[in-house]
């Protein structure tokens, strides 16, 4: 089952998303990038069924290209993120779309961040920071604790990295490896893959 | 019995006589030029005079239809947007079907393709537009392909469309050399425009297509310096003579 993650950062938007893909009980692929990106400053985050997550995602950048060549300019986080909800709301009742999605992007005009969740249904939230799948159980507490609007990105980095180990320790499903992208105002960036191993004890303890 | 009504009635002689009257609205037109160099592709346009109160940067005539493919038109403008409309949404259909950036070819296919479909439908007129369409192929070469409004396609060295397609034309066939480099290419275009545009410099537009880059709009300034280095050299000419 998918994680992903996300939050505001001082100047930038962080979001991790596990690595796998799977089927039921089999894991398929253990470097699937779930972190898409619409344009130069946005990242679409997708979770949920594969295939409608690339269907979903293909069809949202495609039409954000169209709008670009058409008006030569880049549409807004916030507008992008209504288009993908209102692409939501009305497959909803006809073919719907199984994809929970989180977007990120950052507006050279304001020179802020700004995240969003959008589900399934059709709803639509701005967030400051905020997860999908398995992890929102675990991570919202870690984030309501130790988020602030003012974390530069080394801090950043290791909350996010916090969140992730949590997500390991707790998830009884194996999702190790994560990716970690930033946007700033220079674009999207490959932050880190990581490989997360929380503590784990080596020896057995004997009965006695 | 007159054969210019409707587009769908040949005349007796084989003419279809609205494409022909397409043709010559395109005639009317401002002139567009292209050229293709070694490695570097380069349109030049005659803007129309704007009026006094008009802003001038309005007037676009040379458009981009995806990252990397470019055109140009003569013609009539209104139903020059309908082709470029089209088209943009085209290269981004291809794209989402089969995740390959489209070919310079295809689109004029089916921009081609659009133009011919209005000179055989009930009701419609045809385009009054020839366009030039610039891009690079998969192999990385440059291309420049012009389409009119019969539906015609084919691909050139240098082209030019509009109201002084012959001159240029003439100009072009005398003074084109194959593998120039970009400054040889952009030299010529502007040369070739300079003659025909009225009021010179100050309405004529440059365009610059690298493999790989963004289209760059050459600037004012540059236009103006290589204007001033042709009048020098013609000056200098006449007085040898």
């Amino acid at each position: 089952m998918d994680s992903l993650v996300g939050f505001v950062g001082k100047n930038y938007v962080l979001m991790a998303g596990d690595t796998n893909a799977g089927r039921s009980i089999m894991r398929l692929k253990d470097d699937f990038d779930k972190l898409v990106p619409i344009d130069s400053h946005k990242i679409l985050a997708k979770s949920g069924e594969i295939g409608d997550g690339n269907q979903f995602c293909n069809l949202i950048i495609r039409n954000v290209s169209l709008y670009r060549i058409r008006n030569e300019t880049e549409l807004t986080t916030k507008s992008v993120a209504h288009y993908t909800r209102r692409q939501l709301a009305t497959a909803i009742r006809k073919n719907p779309y199984s994809v929970n999605l989180l977007l990120g992007g950052y507006d050279k005009k304001d020179q802020k961040g700004s995240l969003y969740y959008l589900d399934y249904l059709g709803s639509s939230k701005k967030i400051n920071y905020g997860a999908q799948g398995y992890a929102a159980l675990f991570v919202g507490s870690i984030l309501d604790r130790f988020w602030n609007e003012d974390l530069d990105f080394e801090d950043g980095l290791e909350l996010m990295k916090k969140c992730l180990k949590e997500v390991e320790k707790r998830l009884i499903i194996g999702t190790r490896c994560f990716l970690i992208k930033m946007i700033n105002s220079d674009g999207i960036s490959v932050v880190e893959k990581v490989m997360i191993n929380s503590e784990k004890k080596n020896e057995i303890e004997e009965e006695n | 019995m007159s054969y210019d009504r409707a587009i769908t009635v040949f005349s007796p002689d084989g003419h279809l006589i609205q494409v022909e009257y397409a043709l010559e609205a395109v005639k009317k037109g401002t002139t567009a030029v292209g050229v293709k160099g070694k490695d570097v592709l380069v349109l030049g346009v005659e803007k129309k005079s704007t009026a006094k109160l008009q802003d001038p940067r309005t007037v676009r005539k040379i458009v981009q239809i995806d990252d990397h493919i470019c055109m140009t038109f003569a013609g009539l403008t209104a139903d020059s947007r309908i082709l470029i409309n089209k088209a943009r949404f085209e290269c981004q259909s291809y794209k989402y079907y089969y995740e390959d950036p489209i070919g310079v070819e295809y689109i004029t296919r089916y921009i081609a393709k659009t133009q011919q479909k209005y000179t055989q439908s009930v009701g419609v007129r045809p385009f009054g537009v020839s366009t030039l369409i610039v891009g690079y192929d998969s192999k990385g070469f440059p291309k420049l392909y012009q389409t009119d409004p019969s539906g015609n396609f084919s691909s050139w060295k240098a082209s030019c469309i509009g109201r002084s397609e012959k001159p240029v034309k003439e100009f072009l066939e005398k003074n084109y050399v194959d593998e120039m480099d970009e400054e040889q290419t952009v030299r010529l275009t502007i040369q070739s425009l300079v003659e025909v545009v009225e009021s010179g410099e100050k309405n004529i537009d440059i365009a610059i297509m690298r493999k790989n880059k963004p289209i760059e709009f050459l600037g004012r300034t540059r236009i103006a310096d290589i204007v001033k280095e042709f009048e020098e050299e013609k000056k200098r000419k006449e007085e040898e003579d």
